[in-house]
This record gives C-alpha cells, sequence and structure tokens, in this order.
C-alpha cells in the first residue's frame, strides 16, 4: 500500500498529483515530498487530490505543515481536485474555509 | 472467536474480530475489512461508509501510537446494527484495548477549529474528526485496557431502480 506522487515544477509554482489513500502508513510518503520544497525557493505549492479516495487525519496534518510554510514565507499553498470525501474530511475538520482550495 | 497470532481473522457473521496487531497494516485493513462487511447490506451513500471507516481508521490509530506506542497490542472490536427504522439505522461499534487505561479522554480533545485560521495546527485532529462523524463517542478505562463505543446514525441511500 503506498502513494504514487507525480512532481513537476513549472516556472516558480511545484505541482505535486497525489494518487492512492493518505493514511498513517502512506502520509509520510507525502511529507518527504512536500518537506523539501518548504525549505527551498519555492514560491507556490499545487497539490492535486484528485487521485484520493481515503484521507485521515495523518494526510491533513501533513497538508496542514503547507499552510504553516504559507504563512511563514508569504508562499503560495493550493489544494484541489478533492473528491466528495476527502472535501468531507476537510468540512469535518472545519478546514475547508482555511485552506486555499480549487475544483 | 477465532484469532490468529500476528494476523487477523473476521467471523462475517457476528462482526466480531480480535486482532494481535505487529504493525498497523493488518489492524487498518481488518478495521477496514470490518466496516465494509458490516455495511454490505446497508445501502449507505460513499460519504456516510467513509465516515465510518475514517473513525475507526482515527480510534485505532490513537490506539496504535498512544495506547501501545506503536509497539502493538490486542484489540478486540464488534459491531453491530442496533436498530432500523425506515431508512434510519443505528450502527454500534465497540473497540477494546489491553493498553494502559486513560483515565479521562477530555484531555485528549483536539484542538478548537476557531483558532486554526490564525494558528494552523495538526494536533488532536484525529478526536475531532472521531467527534464529528459519530452521535455518540463513549470511553470507558477498564482494570486492564479501555472500552470505546462508537454510534453512527446513518441514513441509508435510496435504493437504485
Amino acid at each position: 500500500m503506498s502513494l504514487k506522487i507525480e512532481i513537476n515544477t513549472d516556472n516558480e509554482t511545484t505541482v505535486l498529483e497525489v494518487h492512492g489513500d493518505v493514511t498513517i502508513q502512506t502520509s509520510n510518503q507525502l511529507r518527504n515530498e512536500l518537506k523539501p520544497l518548504f525549505n527551498s525557493s519555492a514560491e507556490n505549492i499545487h497539490v492535486k487530490l484528485s487521485g484520493v479516495e481515503f484521507m485521515d487525519s495523518s494526510g491533513i496534518a501533513t497538508l496542514v505543515e503547507g499552510l504553516q510554510w504559507s504563512k511563514r514565507t508569504g508562499g503560495s499553498f493550493i489544494l484541489s481536485g478533492l473528491t466528495e470525501t476527502v472535501r468531507d474530511v476537510f468540512e469535518l475538520a472545519k478546514l475547508d474555509t482555511i485552506f486555499e482550495i480549487q475544483a | 472467536m477465532l484469532r490468529e497470532e500476528g494476523d487477523f481473522s473476521l467471523s462475517t457473521q457476528d462482526s466480531n474480530i480480535s486482532i494481535h496487531l505487529s504493525g498497523c497494516q493488518e489492524g487498518l485493513q481488518a478495521l477496514q475489512k470490518l466496516a465494509k462487511d458490516t455495511c454490505a447490506n446497508a445501502c449507505l451513500d460513499n460519504i456516510h461508509f467513509n465516515r465510518i471507516v475514517l473513525a475507526l481508521d482515527e480510534l485505532f490509530a490513537n490506539i496504535h501510537e498512544h495506547g501501545y506506542a506503536n509497539q502493538g497490542g490486542e484489540i478486540e472490536c464488534s459491531a453491530c446494527w442496533i436498530e432500523s427504522q425506515d431508512k434510519q439505522c443505528t450502527l454500534e461499534i465497540e473497540l477494546r484495548d489491553y493498553a494502559p487505561a486513560i483515565a479521562d479522554i477530555s484531555k485528549c480533545r483536539g484542538v478548537c477549529p476557531e483558532t486554526l485560521k490564525d494558528n494552523p495546527v495538526a494536533g488532536g485532529l484525529g478526536m475531532n474528526l472521531i467527534h464529528a462523524t459519530t452521535s455518540k463517542f463513549e470511553h470507558t478505562p477498564l482494570a486492564d485496557g479501555n472500552r470505546w463505543r462508537l454510534v453512527f446514525d446513518v441514513q441509508q441511500k435510496k435504493e437504485e431502480k
């Protein structure tokens, strides 16, 4: 059980496309891809989640680190393509209005 | 009740499982299977089914990480539909662990969502999600562990013709 994460950089934006379930077992994989970006000169990070059907709090916690990076550096941290079930988890956690979420 | 060391077994008839954990992978899989089997004939929509799996996942992760310090341990789980009226059903799931008893889980409550905008932190999200997905979440400290009761009031989706 693992995540598939594709990373592409276009000008100042780094795009991560995530496929698979983000759980306590797999969230470290996502964290390991995001952390170097938080310490790089990246100005915008865009995480595409259309390939994620299930995400638990460990996955959300990893993305909260992106919010913290954004607040610290002024960079933008954008989520997009949330599936119905993942969007529901963000709403349950009351984080849907705190993250910048695009369609 | 069947049990195999380092693995799990599941009786789909009574929806009782006993898991001996050596890691988290088999535990999560067992609980997901329990939820899937229990809800197989319940005609739940994706959102409600996902909430049941999510609550189990979060509770299991907390027991695994905080109760057993990631070292593995015994968890028993049972699930049953306790009532059904029209399209409204109530599912009760009980987990029992043998980790050190927690006297008061109110201290484990997560962060206040209203403060997240100014101070986005991750701690306690799991407990928040368990409370948000269940209609009742109860904990009983035992002499040799903890009992956890999750109650879900769910609306079955209309059967497709």
